[in-house]
């Protein structure tokens, strides 16, 4: 009992001495950081992480008030943010990571952020012509503001070892032969294609740019206003994404895999083609550098079926990037901070750490990049357009996209459920979805109307829209179906 | 049983275990080779173990890029203290559900057992806004009593069961002796339920340590009081995983526990044995 | 039953009595912070949780909106919903057995005498335990990788299988195969769990059976299991509540994917609780209650025919 008695009292004096560490810890902490002291900042880009310590420490030598950061995944971030807002504790800036059409101003209007403490007519020209209202904008106040330009997920990247040049493929036909040739050849060693398709609501975006680059509106005809889940050409995607599986060309695991997974099997050798994002050339510098800016990885264009005729893929105009939280109380300094993200030397860094294209895209000739990069951004300079935008018109649109439930299986749920077996009749899955949408906006919509919003089916008719030119601003008016 | 059956069955046991703990540790090992590697030769070389290189600057990107140093504190703080919390509020609670009937007894051990079987999805956030209510956000004290005032129906009914299997020999022994109900308690059975302890102890420990929601939403004002695992976040982009840091962080997360667990070890073997002897 | 506890009726006029018998002011204070701590940290979230699930309640919104037993009809209505359930009861019918006669077998050979280097052993096998969930996410999907995995290598060498098969994203097989990860991850736990419940019974009765002439299954049988029954049936339910309450493993593996083929309810809950583009806690905790009380109802059922039956 004694040795007991004994080793009972010296754990009792450890806990104590180290709870009394802590005490006196927390009643330091207590002290330390009152208003304006600091700025909390919570984003998910892992790869500018640097680029703005950088900013952050010569700001601090400025002006003395520290930048408190924390690296978010992206999964992790939007149960912590929603957590956050409930108890108040919103860092000073945080990324927008939500998904949803209108999500700005849905968080807008729930009451998320606070304003900048800055005019809009004190920016920088480049950044002004960018801001929206209903995105960046609301009542003439800015909230955010854009540090990229318009980018796709669908450039084709892949790894010379495995592509020579007059191998690269163009087209749905090319690509599919070539994936056959070299899973065949490497005896399945490498094969032709990684594709995560388990990564769905990326694999969701991808289709779409697909369906613009074979001459599609996308998801949603804007002369009509109806879905296009069962269009021609989300049929030849499917085709494309189902057929290159059903010809054992792509690597098996692809099942579960997600984007992150799917690009380093495929930068290890496992799988010749990849498509993904202008970010692919960032994650192989600071991942695989052996791969890195010695010819080893070649990108071209969105794969479609007639690479004779020009395509554009269509992006909403660019939305912000960091919003100051409504529960700071330190906007001034924040806004200081988002001021840093502003002008040539932070769009040349961006450019260098070769994530999305920066907002001033002439940034990316001025930076050290690998020549893919530059090739990327040009692709996009080329080939990309503003779409219309339903909530920019009418910001009561938002509350339709609130209302409405999400509908399962989406395409890119139906077409891992193919791949794994679980579907076969992929075509008759993509009809009854479209036809679920369809009756889920109805629903959205007159449930809004009841409630008084004046929201309607021509929200999503542009009657100017023509597929090739860009959704510039100055067309909204007049747009209206009579 | 013969001289050399039992060397046989001994042989075949011993080459099960050895093919069980083989499976069973693999990927630890691999993890510990994955902390000396490159991305690149992680995925190429895939479950081979022996790194190309042996070098630990991964060992100290973890410790910078995780703030170990303070979280590590942080995580042993909050975990020390939550596994006293749990431990104590459970032996008593068992003990005394196990050798008294009272009113209230059934209503008690029936909204455990009902209540033991709910998915826990979405209880983070009422017990974050109860917390904020009652002032514990952005401490670690708040960490302690959401790790440790929470479930742990398991550990009590271990310690029930325990208590319950006592013989009543002793305790009356005890009583006839003029011991009081905290001296019983502490001194003749607590002292018995070592296994049960040690057992608590180490998975208490384990889900505090592990935790991950409740350090962050409880810390996300005072970050300096965070623990190991959301350190780890700092680890896993959205476009990328550091995964030699990673493997180097969860290796140095991973010591303490099976210290600790080593350390136990001998708790398990003292049962009952030793007392009933006396 | 090794104790006879007191029992004594408790004064019918509600005074608290000193009684050497039933000392209800100790009882209760022992009791008080389980009491107290529980009400706070598992009874107050699960009431509140019941009442959010008559509200339609946006992840995004400070409050919701009462909207009566809306969520509970689209509930009933929602294939996804049913689809998470009946998961959820494969699940446990795969991995609790698996993991409750594992962790027993390999209990009983290394608390056996003849077992050399037990605590090696028992380390061993706990290391999975506390293995970080990514760095085990990314390791089994190379240990089933369908191209050069070894399952699928030592499968097909063992005949077993003419085709490779990619049983973490094969829509028949990821269920299963995440059980058999989460029962290699967790065995470790109900070992130690169940080393206790052995260790606990007192070695005389081993040697006065030896004695009397039993041979080894003859203790088992007579001794070893009757005084376990108690830890069993803990262990089971713990075994039974830690796989209905499987998330980050699951998550990590194979998202619920593929195909939702692997969702089970706490992935369901939290998908609509914060990650889907229009996240709807009420919703979420709608599908919490239901399954809770399915578990409830289960547990009712049992209790009520066990009585039946006679009782004790």
């Amino acid at each position: 009992m004694k040795k007991t008695f004994v080793i009972a009292l010296v754990l009792l004096l450890a806990c104590t001495f180290v709870f009394a560490q802590g005490a006196d810890e927390a009643a330091s902490a207590a002290k330390a950081p009152a208003k304006g002291d600091k700025v909390e900042w919570w984003d998910h880009f892992l790869p500018l992480a640097q680029l703005h310590r950088a900013i952050w420490d010569q700001s601090e030598k400025e002006t003395g008030i520290p930048v408190e950061y924390t690296q978010y995944d992206p999964a992790k971030q939007t149960e912590a943010l929603m957590l956050a807002f409930r108890t108040k504790s919103l860092p000073d800036v945080f990324s927008q990571v939500f998904s949803g059409v209108g999500i700005e101003a849905t968080l807008k209007s729930e009451g998320w952020f606070s304003p900048m403490a800055v005019n809009k007519s004190e920016l920088p020209r480049i950044v002004q012509d960018s801001l929206f209202e209903g995105y960046t904008l609301f009542d003439g106040k800015v909230y955010s503001f854009p540090t990229y330009s318009i980018n796709h997920n669908a450039p084709l990247w892949y790894l010379t070892k495995y592509v020579s040049e007059n191998e690269v493929p163009r087209t749905f036909a090319e690509a599919r032969a070539l994936g056959r040739k070299i899973t065949r050849e490497s005896n399945k060693k490498t094969y032709g294609f990684v594709v995560p398709y388990a990564f769905i609501g990326r694999m969701d975006a991808t289709i779409e740019d697909m369906m613009n680059a074979l001459g599609s509106d996308g998801y949603i005809n804007w002369t009509t206003g109806e879905y296009n889940y069962a269009s021609e050409e989300i049929f030849k995607v499917f085709e494309f994404f189902t057929g290159i599986w059903d010809d054992g060309s792509v690597l098996p695991a692809s099942v579960n895999l997600v984007m992150r997974a799917a690009r380093e099997r495929w930068a290890a050798g496992d799988g010749a083609m990849l498509i993904d994002g202008s970010w692919n050339i960032g994650v192989v510098k600071s991942n695989f550098p052996t791969l890195y800016n010695n010819g080893s990885v070649g990108v071209t264009d969105p794969l479609r079926e007639d690479d004779s005729k020009p395509y554009k893929v269509y992006k909403n105009p660019p939305t912000g990037v960091f919003y100051i939280s409504s529960n700071s109380d330190n906007v001034d300094e924040a806004t200081n901070a988002l001021l840093k993200l502003m002008g040539d030397d932070y769009y040349i860094g961006l450019a260098e750490a070769q994530d999305q294209p920066p907002l001033d895209v002439s940034a990316v000739a001025k930076a050290s990049v690998d020549p893919t990069y530059v090739e990327v951004c040009d692709m996009f300079g080329r080939t990309m357009a503003y779409k219309p935008s339903p909530v920019l018109r009418n910001v009561e649109v938002a509350k339709v996209s609130a209302e409405m439930k999400e509908i399962h299986p989406t395409p890119a749920e139906i077409l891992q459920g193919y791949v794994s077996g679980s579907i076969k009749d992929w075509k008759s899955e993509l009809i009854k979805y479209n036809n679920a949408m369809t009756k889920e906006r109805e629903r959205a919509i007159a449930k809004c109307q009841k409630e008084g919003i004046n929201v309607s089916m021509n929200d999503w008719i542009f009657t100017n829209y023509k597929y090739g030119e860009s959704y510039l601003t100055n067309l909204y008016a007049g747009s209206y179906r009579k | 049983m013969t001289r050399g059956n039992r060397t046989l069955i001994k042989a075949c046991i011993c080459a099960f275990l050895a093919l069980v703990s083989f499976l069973w540790i693999y990927p630890f090992l691999w993890m510990i080779s994955a902390s000396f590697k490159t991305t690149m030769e992680l995925f190429q070389n895939g479950l081979k173990l022996v790194p190309q290189h042996v070098s630990f600057e991964s060992y100290i990107r973890a410790w910078v890029k995780g703030n170990f140093g303070r979280y590590f504190f942080n995580s042993v703080f909050v975990t020390v203290w939550t596994i006293i919390l749990v431990v104590v509020r459970c032996a008593m609670a068992g003990y005394v559900l196990a050798l008294y009937d009272f009113r209230g007894k059934k209503a008690i051990l029936a909204v455990l057992m009902a209540t033991f079987l709910i998915p826990t999805g979405t209880t983070i956030i009422p017990t974050v806004e109860i917390s904020q209510a009652l002032g514990l956000l952005n401490t670690r004290i708040g960490v302690i009593l959401a790790l440790g005032g929470a479930g742990n129906v398991a550990a009590l009914l271990l310690y029930k069961a325990t208590f319950e299997g006592i013989p009543a020999s002793l305790r009356e022994a005890a009583e006839i002796d003029g011991a009081g109900f905290m001296t019983i308690f502490f001194r003749v059975m607590a002292p018995l339920a070592g296994p049960v302890t040690a057992t608590t102890v180490i998975l208490t420990f384990m889900g505090a340590w592990n935790n991950f929601m409740i350090p962050l939403v409880f810390t996300f004002g005072t970050p300096q009081f965070r623990t190991l695992p959301v350190g780890m976040m700092a680890f896993q982009g959205a476009n990328e995983t550091d995964w030699s840091g990673m493997a180097a962080a969860g290796t140095i997360a991973l010591v303490p526990i099976v210290i600790v667990f080593i350390a136990l070890q001998k708790y398990f073997i003292n049962g009952i044995a030793g007392a009933v002897k006396e | 039953m090794a104790c006879a506890p007191a029992t004594i009726r408790v004064p019918e006029n509600n005074e608290m009595r000193t009684n050497k018998r039933t000392p209800l002011g100790w009882i209760w204070l022992f009791l008080l912070p389980t009491v107290i701590l529980y009400s706070i940290y598992t009874l107050y979230p699960i009431i509140t949780t019941v009442r959010y699930s008559f509200m339609n309640w946006s992840g995004f919104s400070l409050s919701g909106k009462f909207v009566g037993l809306d969520n509970y009809r689209e509930l009933f209505q929602d294939d996804l919903f049913w689809n998470a359930v009946k998961n959820t009861f494969l699940y446990l019918t795969y991995a609790v057995p698996g993991r409750f006669l594992l962790s027993f077998l390999l209990a009983l050979i290394l608390t056996a005498k003849f077992t050399p280097a037990k605590a090696v052993f028992r380390t061993m096998i706990f290391i999975p335990v506390v293995t970080t969930g990514a760095i085990i996410g990314t390791i089994m999907t190379m240990i089933f990788d369908p191209g050069n995995g070894p399952v699928n290598l030592i499968l097909s060498k063992l005949h077993l299988i003419d085709d490779s098969v990619f049983f973490l994203g094969n829509g028949m097989t990821a269920l299963a195969t995440s059980s058999i990860i989460w029962i290699w991850k967790w065995t470790g736990t109900s070992l130690i769990y169940w080393i206790a419940s052995l260790q606990s019974i007192p070695h005389e009765l081993y040697e006065a059976a030896t004695i009397d002439g039993a041979g080894v299954w003859g203790k088992f049988k007579a001794i070893t299991v009757p005084l376990l029954v108690p830890y069993g049936i803990i262990i089971f339910v713990l075994t039974l509540s830690d796989a209905m309450k499987v998330f980050d493993l699951m998550l990590t593996l194979t998202g619920g994917g593929p195909f939702f083929k692997t969702e089970v309810i706490e992935l369901f809950i939290y998908r609509h609780a914060f990650t889907s583009s229009v996240p709807r806690v009420g919703y979420a905790s709608t599908a919490a209650t239901i399954f809770g009380l399915i578990f409830v109802a289960i547990t009712l059922v049992q209790a009520i025919w066990k009585r039946r039956k006679g009782g004790r």
